[in-house]
């Protein structure tokens, strides 16, 4: 009995330490398999960086500006933060209508009507919690202004519920078929912020306020010096609006003909504020464009505001806006079309699924593929093959008209009488022919100011500077001189539109051309009444060249017809200008007189002969040739040349987008939609001999310190690489991978969101620079930037240029290295989830705003990352969709953008170049070919023309199963940002080891990381003395402990279990 | 029969019970559509195998007898139990990652309910492997 105690015992004992051990070996696999993780929750880094001589750390990028006396001070980064927001706030909002109401002098109670007056406040989306004070009470409070509670009140109690979660609904439809069905299949959910296939604006009606608040219709009395009425549309990423009446939940107020049109229960507050108050003003807060004819046109409405997306410290500078101590400055990034539907874009917009979808195979694991032809889906975003976009397309048929090119193109051809511009195609709100002022509301880039002002081009100078491509750097001194008309003062931006001749070569080749496209803006400084002030504005001449991709297949200027320069209140006004140069007036069809002063004609002098110059925008800055690389992007290219009719100004009747509905990929299109893009190949023994791995080198990373791209040493660096560390290294991405060999230390160098809070945070192991404040490890300082949809609508080169700063000195606070951030894609329909996050449906406002902002981050040590390049054009379906078009469409309008950030050049100097040195790409392919694998655009274009040596890193691990096709197209790493980033299944991929091309391009791969590393902050740390060691953090010590001890139990106990029943046995 | 059992008997039992209520909950965590684990036939084995280690260690002495070699049986079952949970929660860390560690998926609702269900199975299957561990300090049967 004794015995058989003693068994009960032991064996206890062994059950608890086996358990143990086997949790604690377990456990250790985890961790260590989840690292980045496990690095990022618990603050802790698996390597630590050690440096013999410290002498030469945190030398660089010190930012001073939040220093005091050698210690870091929150206080300063936060008003820097403040400072900027309130200033976007000021210059970003865009004064629509004003019949002199602006500013509400003498106004003291005031009343906010409208359910998105509770979205000036800080709520969640995804809780609907709300939580801190209204920010428009708060900042009208500051200006001795009183908001009506009651209403206030009202509001806040009809919103508590009403923020289901966005999450990515609209994603999820796998196996469906049709378009009916896709819509069927998506749960109705109700979201403030936009974010549902069937949208609920939640307005509610005049009773229910009342019951929430008894006494909300006789407050109005009281604060009736002013109605605030507040309409608008959220925005999230994932999530696009569904076009038309349908796109409206069965339970939302009625009377919408689509989601981003007004209700009739957002009428009756409207017909409320009318009714109670003499003075009303309407602010929209919204990125998705909405239908505000009806507000614009109603007598009783006396001023529109437009705010998008404002922020807490932004709502403050419109309050200053609102009382008249700011005057607006703002100008519209998108053109608001009276009716949503009319762009021809959104003729294809949507979901559309190949007629043969069910030949696209996608594989939920690599098992389950097994040798089989197809995709494995590592979509992250719907975790299992939930996600729609690999069997999806779009044709973006209008081919260049997005946006205000569209409409001012046809109404531009409607004064000229050509093209069939004056037709019944493409009619929505027009009572008979098409017609600008009944199809557009405000234009592209307008905004009114409490002021007046006068803007005349006094000089056009050209200039061919030939920094780094002689002959072919052209560029034009725009000089325009603004003066302030009015009595009050002011500052305006100075925007600089160009026009080329639509001539009859283009009609004979395909050439497409926009009557009218910003080429550069300015912004002047606060110009007193009277006074003026002049503003010179360089404009780069290549994006008045045209993409010629049929007949010269490079960008060509025309040597018959006349150019223009124009300047004006946005593009219309521009327009306009250039007609009455052009000698037009309201007799042939303006709507209204322009000012021939504004604009300026340029008679184009062509180095070659001919009808166009061929040449001189044939060659790119970087020296590169430019010529056709995108025949894929087009639909013809992979079977009928007669499927898709693209929109051209010859016959805007006869060629207007219809749409392209059940259309089926050719056999070669499968192929590539099955993942076949670039062939790996079997390398001779000679030939993976010459690529070097393991080479002895004293050299480390540390001595990479600031080094250039050609700089020798790379070589001797990455040849001391082991492949796998090299493999691993690429499908990091650098982040969160230490390769110990060369000394680069591990860390989480990546921040995600366009407007993200920087948080000041080191992690333990880390290097604490200097300047830390005591007690402050693990502090927080945080620096919230504008959303980018504000940012466009100031039209400021300084704005900007503060918004890179602070996202640097934000990277330095918080370690993080690569700043992915601003997304600079183009908007293409006014139902894109990603409206807020996108600067414009303009290339140069956003890329300009991407320029400034990555050219300044850097002198703080932070790269900016623009994504999603490129072609993001839609949320539904954005993983793995087909998106066709033409190359003038992708070079002019998609990819312009980015181009534009990467050459910088308004910065570049012969001795050194600067510009945009990361890039994320889109979930989305260009044609049929996956762009994270898209040679001809992230090797051809991206290196071969635009000189790009920066890192690509895909969105999440897009395509991961693709690695050696994407590693050979240009890719430079994954985004392993959560979950599992064990990337052990795919090490050992045989390609690595047999293809010595792909093992030449990620060696590749890896210098233009470490390159980006070595010219950033993260050298702050690191120098020529540094090198890396394996960390002994507190829970790997936990977990090894655990092993050593439960080992060494479950041994002894398992001994003593077996002996005691042993011994009972033989009792 | 069942009066044979020790206390170390009913709690192995409870435990064995409780796998299998983890096991219907891990089965529910997995049938959200796009978020079922892509190692749940490993998990499905381990259950099945700790289920019937559970019922054999009791089972087998009640009905042949108290041997010593049962009670291995029993040190088998933690063992099962703790490869199970590491099963689970590698099952689950994608939508922990998505869910828990980022806010990539957070509000989605059949994501948030993977995820709870899933750190539920995995709790109890915690729980049970607790209750072996305390069973296995005891015999199954009482003392004759």
């Amino acid at each position: 009995m004794k015995l058989h105690k003693k068994t009960a015992l032991f064996r206890g004992i062994l059950s608890v330490s086996s358990f143990l051990l086997s949790i604690s070996v377990l456990a250790g696999i985890l961790l260590e398999d989840n690292g980045t993780m496990v690095d990022e929750t618990l603050k802790t880094q698996r390597t630590k960086t050690i440096t013999t001589d410290d002498g030469q750390l945190f030398t660089a990028f010190v930012p001073d500006e939040i220093i005091t006396n050698g210690k870091l001070d929150p206080s300063k980064a936060a008003k820097m933060s403040n400072d900027y927001n309130v200033a976007v706030g000021e210059e970003g909002t865009v004064l629509l209508k004003n019949n002199k109401v602006l500013p509400m002098k003498g106004a003291k109670k005031v009343t906010a009507l409208g359910w998105w007056s509770n979205k000036y406040a800080n709520v969640n989306n995804w809780t609907g919690a709300i939580s801190g004070e209204n920010f428009l009470k708060a900042g009208l409070r500051d200006k001795g202004i009183e908001l009506n509670p009651v209403a206030l009140e009202a509001y806040a109690t009809k919103n508590i519920g009403k923020y289901p979660s966005p999450g990515y609904a609209n994603n999820k439809c796998w196996g469906k078929v049709t378009n009916e069905e896709y819509y069927e299949s998506q749960s109705l959910v109700n979201t403030g912020t936009g974010a549902s296939t069937a949208f609920n604006p939640h307005e509610p009606t005049v009773a229910e306020l009342e019951a929430a608040k008894a006494g909300f219709t006789a407050s109005l009395d009281e604060y009736n010096d002013v109605a605030l009425v507040c309409i608008g549309r959220g925005s999230a990423e994932g999530a696009d609006y569904k076009a038309g009446p349908d796109g409206m939940h069965p339970d939302a107020d009625k009377g919408a003909r689509t989601p981003l049109g007004l209700t009739d229960n957002e009428r009756a507050i409207l017909e409320l504020a009318k009714e109670k108050f003499d003075k009303v003003v309407v602010l929209v807060n919204c990125t998705n464009t909405m239908e505000l004819a009806e507000i614009q046109n109603d007598p009783k409405v006396d001023a529109v505001l437009y705010t998008p997306t404002f922020n807490q410290k932004n709502v403050e500078g419109l309050c200053n806006v609102l009382v008249g101590d700011a005057n607006p400055s703002g100008g519209l990034n998108n053109l608001y079309a009276s009716n949503t539907l009319s762009s021809p874009a959104m003729m294809n917009q949507g979901f559309f699924r190949y007629s043969n979808a069910e030949d696209v195979k996608i594989y939920k694991t690599k098992a389950e593929k097994g040798e089989n032809d197809g995709r494995i889906d590592t979509s992250t975003l719907g975790t299992n093959g939930t996600d729609v976009g690999y069997t999806n397309y779009l044709i973006e048929a209008e081919g260049i008209y997005v946006g205000y090119r569209y409409y001012e193109t046809r109404y531009y051809d409607c004064v000229m009488n050509q093209g069939k511009a004056s037709s019944k195609a493409g009619v929505y709100d027009s009572t008979g022919n098409w017609n600008y002022s009944e199809e557009v509301v405000y234009g592209f880039g307008y905004g009114l100011s409490y002021t007046d002002f006068r803007r005349e081009i006094t000089s056009v100078q050209f200039v061919d500077e030939g920094v780094h491509a002689k002959n072919h750097e052209k560029y034009a001194l725009v000089t325009v001189e603004v003066e302030n008309t009015g009595d009050v003062a002011g500052k305006t931006p100075v925007q600089i539109y160009g026009q080329a001749p639509y001539t009859e070569y283009d009609k004979k080749n395909g050439v497409e051309k926009s009557a009218i496209q910003l080429l550069e803006f300015g912004k002047t400084g606060i110009i007193q009444p009277g006074k003026k002030e002049s503003v010179t504005v360089k404009v780069d001449l290549a994006d008045l060249a045209s993409y010629d991709g049929n007949k010269a297949k490079t960008y060509i200027m025309d040597n018959v017809g006349d150019y223009y320069f124009a300047t004006g209140n946005g593009a219309h006004d521009a327009l306009n200008n250039i007609l009455a140069a052009q000698g037009k007036t309201k007799a042939d069809g303006m709507d209204s007189e322009g000012y021939a002063k504004a604009a300026y004609k340029w008679n184009y002098q062509s180095p070659v002969e001919g009808d166009v110059d061929a040449f001189t925008f044939s060659v790119s800055k970087n020296g590169g040739k430019v010529t056709n690389q995108l025949d894929s992007s087009q639909w013809s290219y992979y079977g009928d040349k007669n499927t898709v009719t693209y929109l051209t100004r010859q016959d805007w009747e006869g060629t207007y987008p219809k749409s392209y509905t059940g259309l089926t990929a050719s056999p070669t299109m499968l192929k590539y939609l099955n993942g076949h893009y670039i062939e790996n190949k079997t390398s001779s023994a000679a030939e993976l001999a010459e690529v070097k791995w393991d080479q002895p080198t004293d050299l480390k990373f540390g001595d990479m310190k600031f080094a250039e791209f050609n700089d020798y040493r790379w070589e001797e660096l990455l040849d001391s690489l082991s492949l796998k560390e090299t493999i691993e290294f690429c499908y990091k991405g650098g982040r969160n991978f230490a390769a110990l060999s060369i000394g680069f230390p591990a860390g989480n160098y990546a921040e995600n969101g366009a407007s993200k809070n920087l948080a000041y945070d080191t992690n333990e192991g880390a290097i604490n620079p200097p300047w830390l404040a005591e007690g402050e490890k693990a502090g927080t300082t945080s620096i919230t930037l504008a959303q980018p949809a504000a940012m466009a609508c100031t039209f400021s080169h300084e704005l900007a240029k503060t918004y890179g700063k602070l996202s640097g000195i934000g990277g330095i606070l918080g370690e993080r290295i690569f700043l992915w951030q601003p997304g600079a894609n183009t908007l293409r329909t006014p139902y894109n989830g990603r409206s807020s996050l996108y600067y414009s449906e303009d290339p140069v406002v956003t890329g300009v705003n991407a320029m400034e902002a990555c050219v300044e981050a850097i002198k703080y040590g932070g790269i900016i990352t623009a994504k999603h390049f490129f072609a993001n054009d839609q949320e539904l379906g954005r993983s793995g969709i087909g998106v066709f078009m033409t190359e003038q469409r992708a070079r002019e309008i998609e990819m312009r953008a980015f181009q534009i950030a990467i050459e910088s050049n308004l910065y570049d100097t012969a001795e050194k170049a600067v510009g945009l040195m990361g890039l994320m790409t889109g979930f989305n392919k260009l044609g049929a070919i996956d762009l994270t694998c898209h040679q001809a655009v992230l090797t051809n274009i991206l290196r071969g023309e635009w000189g790009y040596n920066g890192y690509v890193v895909s969105d999440l691990k897009d395509d991961c199963d693709l690695a050696p096709q994407a590693f050979l197209a240009g890719l430079t790493g994954y985004d392993y940002r959560t979950a599992s980033d064990d990337v052990d299944p795919y090490l050992d991929s045989q390609e690595f080891k047999v293809d010595a091309d792909l093992q030449k391009a990620m060696k590749d791969m890896v210098k233009r990381e470490l390159w980006c590393f070595a010219n950033s902050s993260l050298m702050n740390k690191v120098n020529s003395s540094s090198y890396s060691v394996w960390n002994l953090t507190w829970w790997r010590a936990t977990y090894i402990s655990t092993i050593a001890v439960s080992g060494v139990i479950t041994l002894a106990a398992a001994a003593l279990y077996v002996v005691s029943m042993l011994g009972k046995q033989e009792g | 029969m069942l009066k044979k059992l020790s206390i170390g008997g009913y709690v192995l039992a409870f435990a064995t019970i409780m796998t299998l209520a983890s096991f219907i909950v891990a089965i529910i965590s997995n049938g959200y559509s796009g978020y079922d684990m892509g190692n749940f036939s490993t998990t499905v084995l381990l259950s099945i195998a700790a289920i019937i280690l559970g019922v054999a260690s009791i089972g087998l002495p009640l009905v042949l007898g108290d041997k010593k070699i049962y009670s291995v049986l029993q040190v088998l079952m933690i063992i099962v139990l703790s490869f199970l949970i590491w099963s689970m929660v590698y099952g689950k860390m994608d939508v922990f990652g998505t869910v828990l560690f980022s806010d990539l998926e957070k509000g989605y609702p059949p994501a948030e309910a993977a995820n709870l269900t899933g750190i539920i199975a995995i709790v109890m299957y915690l729980v049970s492997a607790l209750l072996t561990m305390v069973a296995n300090f005891f015999p199954v049967l009482k003392k004759a």
